[in-house]
């Protein structure tokens, strides 16, 4: 599709739905409010309203709005997975305002929802999944640890990165394509420990969902991706909490009131085992120092989220919620030689790296119809390297010199936001999003200092300093849009939109029209199939050298060189959902990418002064595939069958990398397959099983031994590889198991978890590398053979937690 | 019992992260198969301006083996225009092609058997900046064929200033009379266009040495002797190329074996450096420590800044990695070397120096402790 006239058609689309709402029934009345768990006064996302054949959904604050006939003894009923329905009869003849509480109950049935949610298979949209928090704690994964994004991995269409670790890449794209929206608000780098866990607290989690194709407009900024998670508003009845202890972490959450029903906090926080042995650490270094040598080291991570909601009134909340995380990694050595002289040095290492987070919304109710929410926020990305090594040299003669030597290095971004979004919903079978935003982004994308001075007996013999001058870039970011979702008939869902976002820096405009449109048909019985549209466009950029994230993994911007990246993705699905409990879906998409940046082949990514820009080029991708779901909502058993047959592709036109041919993606896998189990023995035991296949990735292989001469004449023999990712690693595979036993104690419940990472030791590879082999002479030829091997860092591996829940 | 020691790197922390995380992590081979690549000319040659005769390797490269060429030609052209066809040389053995500029332990990793596959050639051309050089090679009456083309870079400007000087701090050291000196370099960046440099530097020095009567043979000697120096770079920044020269060096980013660096922290600006040079080495050797009673030296030092091309540099930056980490396993993935040569494999470069002259004059004693 042309990206001109794909636009003006979603305008005139757009043009037709609102016309729509204007022939509305004057006989007709709304009914809005909050639907909310009864017991903690936490508001229900997608909760569903119905009167009859026409329903509501409520939006990521709880809110609904049902504009209905009046009349005598009109009936709406409330329902939401998980709790009991509740049925509300009543004479309608005004607007009115219901707010409605629901009681959770043990059984998992199915919400009676006839309006179109935002996710699944029920909206107009395609490629949404909604990931049920519980989903997300059911999960085993690594150590036990429930993680958020190791569950998104196992939806189909995403992929894992390297295995084991919680890389994100959707649909052929990479990871830094993926718009993290923590309560609406964007965050960076979202993994600790190397990217072995995400930064995400299931405790503080309320709703996930995940959009990989059919974007609706009020996103933007990612091309491949939107991961959406919405937090806890807090308990505003009781107080309650959770206690755990895990292989790796220990982590504490607790909510409740702080004025009963009208205000409450939620605030969670985890941290590595480290992080509290720390003091014991140091004082073990120091006992264990020899002849005054102290030498102490630790890594750690750790996340704070807190949030305090208010209730003004049934049309004004307001809303405060901050995350603070850290991983660091430290390193001291000190000594005091008093044996000689009074020599002594003092070496000091530290690397910290980490997100914060700070934002305020306030959501309003005008009208039954008309909902809003404004929102400012700051996000905060920072890494830094530093060392500091003093020394003094002592001699005999009384002679000393002292050196110092100090470098620091630091790279991050930080965002401050302001945004505008209203929903307003004319009628049930119309709704209509629209809104704006602002971002002002600062990015520092690599900043060093380097200063040496020395003396000796007292004169100084250098005293230099060194700095790379890297200014901080600024960006400005402005964004509107408009969406609309309606029903034309009985058959047809619309939902056209448009992002048009506006992005300044270094006095160049970019300007980035986003048309976006998905349809939707009805063929009844459960039979539906959809097609989407989307353009997309991306103005941040993660560089990487690396299979893993690295904290030195460098986000930067667009410059006056380095152009947005943009993309255009086409989707068709089929979907059924007429067995009760259970979905299926076929989904096809072809995705083009514009201005995806890679290093170029030779440069040196590390040990290089150049600047990034210097170093990377701007090239082209294309991804396919067709992905298969079906999944099981219902019953004791539940679960999804997941497979992916896809292709990824890479190209530099330029000819920097592999000659400017098309090469494949780093993780172009044809196959990804994923089976989820949960399944519930009895109220005291359940347990979960996971297995995915996927096949290997592609990585960079020396394929031949040549020769080089060095600028002193020396001749080395050195591997060469010919082109990027031109080797395929052997497939990888997996079972995760866990069990869980809860016990109903005193004063809350305690759950005791058993997990089985990797249960049948699958010795899947995580780094590749190149072995020398025999080496000898055979007339006028020189072998040398070369091995390949693996490194498999997480084999089968136990775990063990508990929580307890009060 | 340390937790940590002095010299363990970040990137060996970053491993030792993951392998706690892993009871039982492990290696396993798996299937390397290349064996269909393509087998291809290899044409390397490192000349520099300022010297007419230039020297150029060709070997074969298959996916397992360096084999030597059975025939082959270079002819190189400058401007468009053949200036030479070089010729076989056979005058040396193999091993001589190494020319020991710098002692450095990397030298190690040049190994004979490898050396002894190339066949050299060499021919005489005068190239000057600006030049754009063509070298095309044939091997194997035709069967392979390959060439590349560099354009000479021009000289950088500099001048050398002798900044300071200390007592070598060594306590045991029998040269503890002996100085550092500090050489600092200075000039200016060619505006308008990207530069990269390399620094070497080389000396000659004479020592007259007055004998202790009883000791030795009374009477006088003069030792002269000259060579490369080895490239004492301290943490200068600049020398460093903007790496961190810490143990929290990722991956051997400091370790910039060919003291190559760009312009990046003085684009269009001024720069100014420094290196170290031992005095001890040039007395090694000289009986100074042990049975000289006075020694006075005159050492003349050459800082040499060459010009380089980007294509030199990213070459010897690719490669001083390769020789820190090399077959070991990396976080980023093998070290890729880039070629310069369309065809075949390889790196074909011109330098262009400049340098400038330090004279260091001196007068020793005996050291009394010895």
């Amino acid at each position: 599709m042309n990206v001109t006239s794909g636009w003006h058609t979603a305008i005139l689309i757009l043009a037709l739905g609102i016309s729509q709402s204007i022939n509305l029934s004057a006989q007709q009345f709304t009914v809005s409010g909050h639907i909310t768990d009864k017991a903690s006064g936490e508001t229900l996302i997608g909760a569903g309203a119905a009167c009859g054949q026409t329903g509501a959904v409520t939006n990521e604050y709880g809110f609904y709005t049902l504009t209905i006939k009046g009349g005598k003894g009109i009936s709406i009923t409330y329902s939401y997975v998980g709790y009991d329905e509740k049925t509300v009869v009543f004479d309608l003849r005004k607007d009115t305002t219901i707010n409605m509480a629901l009681i959770a109950n043990s059984k998992i049935t199915e919400a009676v929802v006839s309006a179109k949610k935002e996710s699944g298979i029920q909206a107009t949209k395609m490629s949404a999944i909604e990931i049920p928090i519980n989903i997300v704690k059911a999960t085993p994964t690594l150590f036990g640890e429930a993680d958020v994004l190791k569950t998104i991995q196992l939806m189909p269409g995403v992929q894992a990165g390297n295995e084991g670790f919680s890389g994100i890449y959707v649909r052929g794209g990479g990871p830094d394509e993926n718009l993290l929206l923590l309560d609406g608000i964007s965050m960076y780098n979202a993994e600790h420990m190397l990217g072995l866990f995400s930064i995400f607290q299931p405790e503080a989690v309320k709703k996930i969902t995940l959009y990989k194709g059919s974007f609706p407009a009020r996103y933007g900024g990612r091309i491949s991706s939107i991961i959406d998670i919405r937090t806890n508003d807090g308990n505003m009845e009781e107080t309650h909490g959770t206690i755990g202890v895990g292989v790796i972490s220990d982590k504490f959450h607790l909510e409740g009131p702080i004025f009963k029903g009208k205000t409450s906090y939620s605030i969670s926080a985890r941290g590595m085992h480290t992080i509290l042995f720390d003091p014991l650490i140091r004082l073990v270094s120091k006992s264990l120092s020899n002849e005054g040598n102290t030498v102490h080291g630790n890594y750690f991570f750790y996340d704070l989220d807190g949030k305090i909601s208010h209730r003004f009134s049934n049309s004004d909340r307001l809303f405060f919620n901050t995350y603070y995380g850290r991983d660091a990694l430290l390193a001291k050595d000190i000594e005091d030689d008093t044996n000689r002289y009074g020599s002594s040095w003092n070496d000091k290492s530290l690397i910290r790296w980490g997100n914060a987070l700070a934002s305020l919304r306030w959501n309003h109710i005008f009208n039954g119809k008309l909902f809003s929410n404004a929102s400012i926020a700051l996000t905060n990305y920072r890494m830094h390297m530093g060392y500091d090594s003093k020394s003094t040299d002592a001699y005999s003669d009384g002679s000393k010199s002292k050196s110092n030597y100090k470098f620091n290095y630091n790279s991050g971004m930080r965002d401050i936001t302001a945004m505008m979004d209203f929903d307003y919903t004319p009628s049930p079978r119309h709704s209509i999003k629209f809104g704006g935003q602002y971002i002002y982004h600062t990015f520092i994308p690599e900043t060093y200092s380097t200063k040496q001075s020395e003396n000796a007996n007292g004169h100084a013999v250098t005293d230099t300093s060194y700095n790379n001058h890297s200014e901080s870039l600024h960006g400005h970011e402005i964004s509107a849009y408009i969406e609309d979702d309606f029903t034309i008939g009985r058959w047809l869902d619309l939902n056209p939109g448009i992002h048009f976002a506006v992005f300044n820096t270094q006095g160049k405009l970019y300007m980035s029209p986003e048309p976006r449109i998905s349809a939707k048909v009805n063929f009844g019985k459960g039979l539906s199939t959809k097609a989407s549209y989307s353009r997309m466009a991306q103005y941040v950029h993660l560089l990487s050298s690396s299979m893993i994230t690295l904290p030195l993994d460098l986000w930067v911007p667009i410059t006056k060189e380095i152009k947005p990246v943009t993309s255009n993705q086409y989707s068709l699905g089929l979907y059924y959902d007429n067995i009760p409990g259970w979905e299926f879906s076929i989904e096809g998409y072809w995705k083009e990418m514009e201005n995806i940046l890679e290093y170029k082949d030779g440069v040196s990514f590390v040990g290089s002064s150049q600047g990034w820009q210097d170093l990377v080029v701007m090239g082209k991708g294309r991804a396919y595939g067709v992905e298969f779901f079906i999944q099981k909502t219902m019953g004791n058993t539940t679960g999804w069958i997941g497979y992916t047959l896809s292709k990824s592709e890479r190209r530099f036109p330029g000819g920097e990398i592999n000659f400017g041919n098309w090469f494949p993606y780093r993780y172009d896998r044809r196959h990804n397959v994923s089976v989820v189990i949960n399944h519930r023995f009895s109220k005291k035991v359940d347990m979960s099983a996971t297995w995915v296949y996927a096949t290997g990735g592609t990585t960079t292989i020396p394929e031949r031994t040549m020769t080089v001469e060095g600028p002193d004449g020396t001749i080395h023999q050195v591997n060469y590889a010919p082109y990027r990712n031109n080797y395929r690693l052997p497939a990888s595979h997996r079972l995760n198991v866990s069990v869980n036993i809860h016990k109903q104690k005193k004063r809350g419940e305690r759950t005791w978890s058993f997990g089985l990472y990797n249960a049948y030791n699958r010795m899947n590879p995580n780094f590749v590398f190149v072995k020398q082999g025999d080496s000898y002479n055979s007339g006028d030829t020189y072998i040398r053979r070369m091995r390949l091997k693996s490194i498999t860092i997480l084999p089968i591996i136990p775990s063990i937690s508990y929580a307890f829940n009060f | 019992m340390l937790l940590i020691s002095k010299t363990m790197k970040i990137n060996d922390i970053f491993i030792y992260s993951l392998m706690l995380v892993s009871l039982a992590s492990c290696q396993k081979d798996i299937p390397y198969d290349f064996d269909a690549a393509e087998n291809k000319v290899v044409m390397n040659a490192q000349m520099h301006t300022g010297e007419d005769t230039h020297a150029v390797y060709l070997s074969i490269s298959t996916s397992q083996s360096i084999q030597k060429i059975k025939s082959g030609s270079v002819t190189c052209y400058i401007n468009g225009n053949m200036a030479a066809e070089a010729q076989l040389d056979t005058s040396k053995d193999d091993d001589d092609f190494i020319r020991n500029e710098a002692l450095n332990d990397y030298n190690a990793v040049g190994s004979a058997p490898s050396m002894a596959r190339q066949t050299r050639f060499v021919f005489k051309a005068n190239f000057k900046p600006g030049d754009k050089v063509r070298l095309e090679c044939t091997a194997n009456d035709g069967d392979y064929s390959a060439y590349s083309e560099v354009i000479v870079p021009r000289p950088p400007v500099f001048h050398a200033v002798d900044t300071s000087r200390y007592y070598n701090a060594d306590e045991n050291s029998d040269f503890k009379q002996s100085w550092i000196y500090r050489i600092r370099i200075k000039g200016n960046d060619i505006a308008g266009e990207r530069n990269y440099f390399r620094l070497t530097s080389e000396y000659d020095r004479t020592l007259h040495v007055e004998h202790i009567d009883g000791e030795d043979e009374p009477g006088n000697d003069e030792f002269y002797e000259e060579g490369a120096l080895r490239i004492d770079r301290g943490k200068d920044p600049i020398l460093s190329d903007g790496a961190n020269e810490t143990d929290m060096d990722i991956s051997g980013a400091s370790k910039n074996y060919y003291n190559a660096f760009s312009d990046y922290l003085f684009r269009d600006g001024t720069y100014d450096f420094t290196y170290q040079v031992r005095e001890s080495a040039f007395l090694l050797g000289s009986g100074y420590d042990t049975a000289s009673k006075k020694v006075d030296l005159t050492a003349t030092v050459y800082p040499i800044l060459w010009g380089i091309t980007e294509a030199e540099y990213n070459f010897l930056k690719a490669l001083s990695l390769y020789l820190y980490n090399g077959d070991d396993i990396t976080f980023t993935g093998p070290i890729s070397i880039p070629t310069n040569v369309e065809g075949g494999l390889g790196v074909v470069s011109i330098a262009t120096p400049s340098r400038d002259t330090i004279v260091f004059n001196r007068t020793l004693y005996k050291n009394p402790n010895s």
